[in-house]
C-alpha cells in the first residue's frame, strides 16, 4: 500500500517535472525561433538567394555563373579554401531614404562594394585571422549611392578558408529602416540566448567546480569541465577575431563541443548512479575518437570526418538512452524519466542538424536546435544540486532529530537507572540505619531493661540500685536518639553532647569535669559506626568513673596530632581509687565485662584503647584512632574562637 | 524570689499523665502558679486570648494543631510571655523551628521533677539551655548565610543586621565544643549572665516569624508602605 502511493507520487512527480522540461524546452525554442524566423519579408524587404558569382576554390578549376545562395560554400568544394566574388543587381532606388542589406552569413573575410564603391570591409581579405561569417551582418547603404534610374550593382568579395563556413548565403535588401529593425530583433535575441547559456554554463560550471573541491564529488568533478567545455563554442561565436590560427581554432572549438556532448551523456549517468564500466570505456573512447577524427578532418580537409564524428555521438546518444530507461523503468525514478526526456530531446536536435544543416549543406536561415537541446542540462543539474541539497538538509534534520530523540531517550534510561540505583541505594541506607537503630536498642535500652527486670525480680534491690539501672537505661536511650540527631557525624559535637548528657549526673555526683578539648580540625564524617562505638567506649568509661571509681573529679582531654597519618588522642583519666594490680581478679569480675566490651568496640573501628593507672592514682581510658581530615573546608568545622 | 508575686504559668500537654505530672511540680513550687492547664491547642488559644500570664510550655504534638503554630499565635497575643518547648529529646529540627516561633527555650519531658521547676525558673529569669548540637548548627546556620551575603555591601536587609556579633558566634562555638556556660564565661573573660544574655539574643534572633509578622501588622495599620 505504502509502496504503491509512493510509486504514484513517484511518478506524478515524474510526470510534472517532465511537463515543466517541455515548457522549457519550448520557451528556448521561442527563443531561438524568433531569432531565426524573422519576420516574414515585407515593407519593401527583397530576399535575395542567387548571385553571379566568381568561385576559384584553392586547387581546384574555377567555377562561373548563378549560384544557389541556400547553399554552402563547402557543399561545392569540400575541404577547399578560396575566394570568390558575388555579383547581385539591386533594384534602383524608389524613394529617398536610405537603404540596406542583411547578410545571414557571409565570410570569411568579406569586401563589399555598391556601384564600385567600397561600403564595407570585414576583415582583411586573404587573413584568416578575422572570420566574418559567425554572425550575420548588417550593411548601410546611404541614398547618395544608389541610383533610381537603373539596378544598382553589389558586388560581394570573399576570401575563405576550408572547413569555416565561409561564402554568401542568402541576403535581404530593404529601407534601412526595416532592415535594421529586423537586424537588431535578431542580434538581440541572439544576444539573449548567448547570455543565457554562456553565463548559465559560466556558472553552474563554477558552482559544481566549487562543490566538487569542497566535497569531492566526482559528479560534479565531472559536470564541471562538461559546462565550461560548452562555453567554449559560445565564445567563439561571439568573437570574429580569435587570436589562434586556423584550422588549429576549428579543432578546438568543435572537440570541446563533441567532448561537452559526450560528457553530457556520461553526467546524465552519473546522476543515477555509478556509472557502468561499458559505458565509462565509451564515453572515454569516444572523446579520442572524435578528436582524431576533427583532427584529420581539419589536417587533411576531409569535412566528412567531421561529419562522421558528429554521427557517432548518436549511438552513443542511444545508449544513454538505453541505460537511463532500464533504469528509470527499474527504480520508478523520476530523475531517470526527466533526464530520459533531456536526452530524446538533444539527440533530436543534434540528428536535426547533422542532417538538415550538415549533411543537407543547408546555409543562411535554418536554426540550428543542438545548443538549444543541450543548454537543457543545465537546468536539469541545477535542479539536480538543489534537490541533493535539500535532501541532505532534509537527512541532516532528520538526522539531528533521530539524534535527539536517542539523546532524550539515553538520558531518561540513565535517569531511570540512576533513579532505581538511588531508590536502591536509600532503600539500603535506610535499611542498614533500622538495623543499627534496631541493634542499638536491643542491646542499649533492652539490656538495661533486661538487667532491671532481673533486678526487680531479685529479693529486696535498693532504690538507689534500681535508679541507677533506670538511668543507665536512659542514658542508652538518649545516646540512640543522639546519635540520630543530624549534625552528630561530627567528634567535637560528639563529645560535647555526651558531656552536656552528663554534667547533671556526673554533678549530682560530685564529680568535676575538667574539660580539656582541644579545637578539632573537620574530621572526615564519621560513619554512624564509628560514632556508636566512640559514645559507647566513652559512655562506659564515664559510667564506670561515676560508679567504681569514687573519683571528684574526671578530666577528658582530646588531642589531634596533624601530619600524614592524622591521629586522635582521647584521654579520660580521674583521681579515684584506680585499678589496683592486687585486686585485679575482683576488678576484672565488676567492671571487666566493660572494659572487655570497650576494646572490642576500639578494635572494631580499628582504634587502640588502654586502660591504665592514671598520674593522680587513678584510671586513665585512652583511645587513639586514625582519622581522615575533611578534603575541603566545610560547613563540619567548628572554628570561629580561637582556644 | 518568694518575696515576690509567684510566676504564673500555662500549659497545653495532651498526653494526660505527662500534663499531670507538669501540673504536680508547678504546684509543688511556691514560686511557681499554675494559671491555666490544656490538653488541645483551641483550649489554650481561647483562654489566652483574654488572660495574660508569664510562661508558657507547649508540647509540640498536639493534637489539633501543631505547637509550632500554638507559639506563633501565642507570641503575637502576649509578645511578653516566655515560650517553652516541652520536648522528650530537645532534638535539632525541632527546637530550631521551634526557636523560629519565638520559643525562648525548652523542657526536656525526662527531667526529675526538681529539675523540671528549676528549668522553668531558669528560663524565666533569663537562662536558655542550649545544647552542643543546637549551638553546632546555629553556626553552621550563621556561618552559610554570611557567606552568602557580600561583604562590601551595606548591611540592611534582615539577615545581615541580625548577623552574629562576635562575641555571640564565640559563645556557640564553646557551647558546641561542649563547654557549660560557665566555663565559656570563664574563658571569655566575662560573667556567666553575660553568656546567658548572649544565648537569649541569638534565640531571639532566630525569631524570623516574629518579625514578619510585625513588619505584616505595620503595614495592616499603615505605618509602612
Amino acid at each position: 500500500m505504502h509502496t504503491v502511493r509512493a510509486m504514484g507520487w513517484r511518478m506524478a512527480r515524474a510526470w510534472r517535472l517532465i511537463a515543466l522540461l517541455w515548457v522549457s524546452v519550448t520557451m528556448l525554442g521561442l527563443v531561438s525561433a524568433a531569432a531565426a524566423a524573422a519576420p516574414a519579408p515585407d515593407e519593401g524587404i527583397l530576399t535575395i538567394d542567387t548571385a553571379q558569382a566568381l568561385l576559384e576554390p584553392d586547387g581546384a578549376a574555377p567555377r562561373e555563373g548563378p549560384v544557389d545562395l541556400a547553399r554552402r560554400w563547402d557543399g561545392d568544394f569540400p575541404g577547399l579554401g578560396g575566394r570568390a566574388v558575388y555579383r547581385i543587381t539591386l533594384p534602383p532606388r524608389v524613394g529617398p531614404d536610405p537603404m540596406a542589406l542583411l547578410f545571414s552569413r557571409v565570410g570569411n573575410q568579406v569586401h563589399v562594394a555598391v556601384n564600385g564603391t567600397t561600403v564595407e570591409r570585414w576583415g582583411v581579405l586573404g587573413d584568416p585571422t578575422f572570420d566574418a561569417a559567425k554572425n550575420p551582418r548588417m550593411v548601410a547603404l546611404p541614398a547618395g549611392l544608389l541610383r533610381a534610374d537603373r539596378g544598382n550593382e553589389l558586388v560581394v568579395e570573399v576570401t575563405l578558408q576550408r572547413q569555416r563556413l565561409g561564402g554568401l548565403s542568402v541576403l535581404r535588401y530593404g529601407p534601412h529602416s526595416a532592415i535594421e529593425s529586423l537586424y537588431d530583433e535578431q542580434r538581440r535575441w541572439r544576444e539573449i540566448a548567448m547570455v543565457i547559456f554562456g553565463s548559465g554554463l559560466v556558472g553552474i560550471g563554477a558552482l559544481t567546480a566549487v562543490l566538487w573541491w569542497r566535497l569531492r564529488d566526482p559528479f560534479y568533478g565531472w559536470f564541471s569541465p562538461t559546462a565550461f567545455l560548452g562555453v567554449v563554442r559560445i565564445v567563439d561565436r561571439a568573437w570574429p577575431d580569435v587570436p589562434l590560427p586556423w584550422p588549429l581554432s576549428g579543432v578546438i572549438v568543435a572537440s570541446c563541443y563533441a567532448a561537452h556532448i559526450v560528457l553530457i551523456c556520461r553526467f546524465t549517468l552519473m546522476a543515477l548512479g555509478p556509472v557502468p564500466r561499458v559505458m565509462s570505456r565509451a564515453f572515454s573512447a569516444v572523446i579520442v575518437l572524435e578528436v582524431g577524427l576533427l583532427v584529420l578532418s581539419y589536417s587533411f580537409g576531409r569535412p566528412v570526418l567531421m561529419t562522421i564524428g558528429m554521427a557517432i555521438l548518436t549511438p552513443l546518444g542511444l545508449a544513454t538512452l538505453a541505460v537511463i530507461v532500464r533504469e528509470a523503468r527499474a527504480q520508478h525514478n523520476a530523475k531517470a524519466w526527466v533526464l530520459a526526456t533531456a536526452i530524446i530531446l538533444a539527440m533530436a536536435a543534434g540528428i536535426h542538424d547533422v542532417v538538415v544543416i550538415r549533411i543537407g549543406n543547408a546555409s543562411g536561415l535554418q536554426t540550428i536546435y543542438s545548443q538549444h537541446a543541450l543548454f537543457l542540462f543545465i537546468p536539469i543539474m541545477a535542479w539536480l544540486i538543489a534537490d541533493r541539497y535539500s535532501r541532505s538538509v532534509a537527512n541532516y534534520h532528520a538526522l539531528n532529530a533521530d539524534l535527539a530523540r536517542r539523546v532524550a531517550e539515553r538520558e531518561r534510561e540513565l535517569k531511570e537507572a540512576f533513579d532505581s540505583l538511588r531508590e536502591q541505594q536509600l532503600k539500603q541506607s535506610v535499611s542498614n540505619e533500622r538495623q543499627r537503630i534496631m541493634r542499638e536498642i536491643h542491646d542499649g535500652v533492652g539490656s538495661q531493661l533486661v538487667g532491671l527486670l532481673n533486678m526487680v525480680d531479685r529479693t529486696g534491690p535498693g532504690s538507689a540500685e534500681l535508679k541507677e539501672q533506670v538511668q543507665l537505661a536512659l542514658d542508652e536511650m538518649r545516646m540512640s536518639v543522639d546519635s540520630l540527631q543530624p549534625a552528630h557525624d561530627d567528634l567535637a559535637t560528639l563529645l560535647a553532647t555526651l558531656r552536656y548528657r552528663l554534667q547533671p549526673r556526673l554533678q549530682a555526683a560530685g564529680i568535676d569535669v575538667v574539660w580539656d578539648v582541644a579545637e578539632l580540625p573537620a574530621i572526615r564524617q564519621l560513619p554512624p559506626h564509628v560514632v556508636l562505638h566512640v559514645q559507647r567506649i566513652l559512655l562506659e568509661a564515664f559510667t564506670n568513673v561515676m560508679k567504681h571509681a569514687h573519683a571528684t573529679c574526671v578530666t577528658v582531654r582530646v588531642r589531634w596530632r596533624d601530619g600524614d597519618a592524622p591521629l586522635v588522642m582521647l584521654r579520660i583519666s580521674d583521681n579515684g581509687v584506680g585499678l589496683r594490680a592486687d585486686r585485679m581478679e575482683e576488678e576484672a569480675q565488676r567492671h571487666g565485662h566493660g572494659i572487655a566490651n570497650m576494646r572490642a568496640r576500639a578494635a572494631a573501628i580499628g582504634a587502640v584503647l588502654r586502660v591504665e593507672q592514671a598520674e593522680g592514682g587513678g584510671v586513665c581510658v585512652a583511645l587513639e584512632w586514625q582519622a581522615e581530615r575533611e578534603p575541603s573546608a566545610s560547613p563540619g568545622s567548628v572554628s570561629p574562637n580561637p582556644a | 524570689m518568694p518575696s515576690q508575686a509567684p510566676i504564673s504559668v500555662a500549659l497545653v500537654e495532651d498526653d494526660p499523665g505527662m500534663r499531670a505530672r507538669f501540673e504536680r511540680v508547678i504546684g509543688a513550687e511556691p514560686s511557681l502558679r499554675l494559671a491555666f492547664s490544656a490538653s488541645t491547642g483551641a483550649q489554650l488559644l481561647d483562654w489566652f486570648s483574654k488572660n495574660a500570664v508569664d510562661v508558657l510550655l507547649v508540647d509540640l504534638g498536639l493534637p489539633d494543631c501543631s505547637g509550632l503554630e500554638v507559639i506563633r499565635r501565642c507570641r503575637s497575643l502576649q509578645p511578653a510571655c516566655s515560650m517553652m518547648v516541652l520536648t522528650i529529646f530537645g532534638d535539632e529540627v525541632n527546637m530550631l523551628s521551634a526557636f523560629e516561633s519565638g520559643a525562648g527555650g525548652y523542657l526536656l519531658k525526662d527531667g526529675t521533677e526538681a529539675d523540671l521547676a528549676a528549668h522553668v525558673l531558669s528560663l524565666h529569669a533569663g537562662g536558655s539551655p542550649m545544647s552542643p548540637i543546637i549551638a553546632r548548627q546555629l553556626l553552621v546556620r550563621w556561618q552559610t548565610r554570611s557567606a552568602a551575603v557580600p561583604e562590601d555591601e551595606p548591611p540592611v536587609d534582615a539577615t545581615t543586621r541580625d548577623a552574629l556579633s562576635p562575641r555571640e558566634s564565640e559563645v556557640l562555638g564553646l557551647v558546641a565544643r561542649g563547654f557549660t556556660y560557665a566555663e565559656a564565661a570563664e574563658r571569655m573573660g566575662v560573667l556567666l549572665s553575660t553568656v546567658q544574655t548572649h544565648v537569649r539574643n541569638i534565640y531571639g534572633k532566630l525569631d524570623v516569624h516574629n518579625k514578619a509578622e510585625a513588619v505584616f501588622e505595620a503595614r495592616q495599620l499603615g505605618l509602612l508602605r
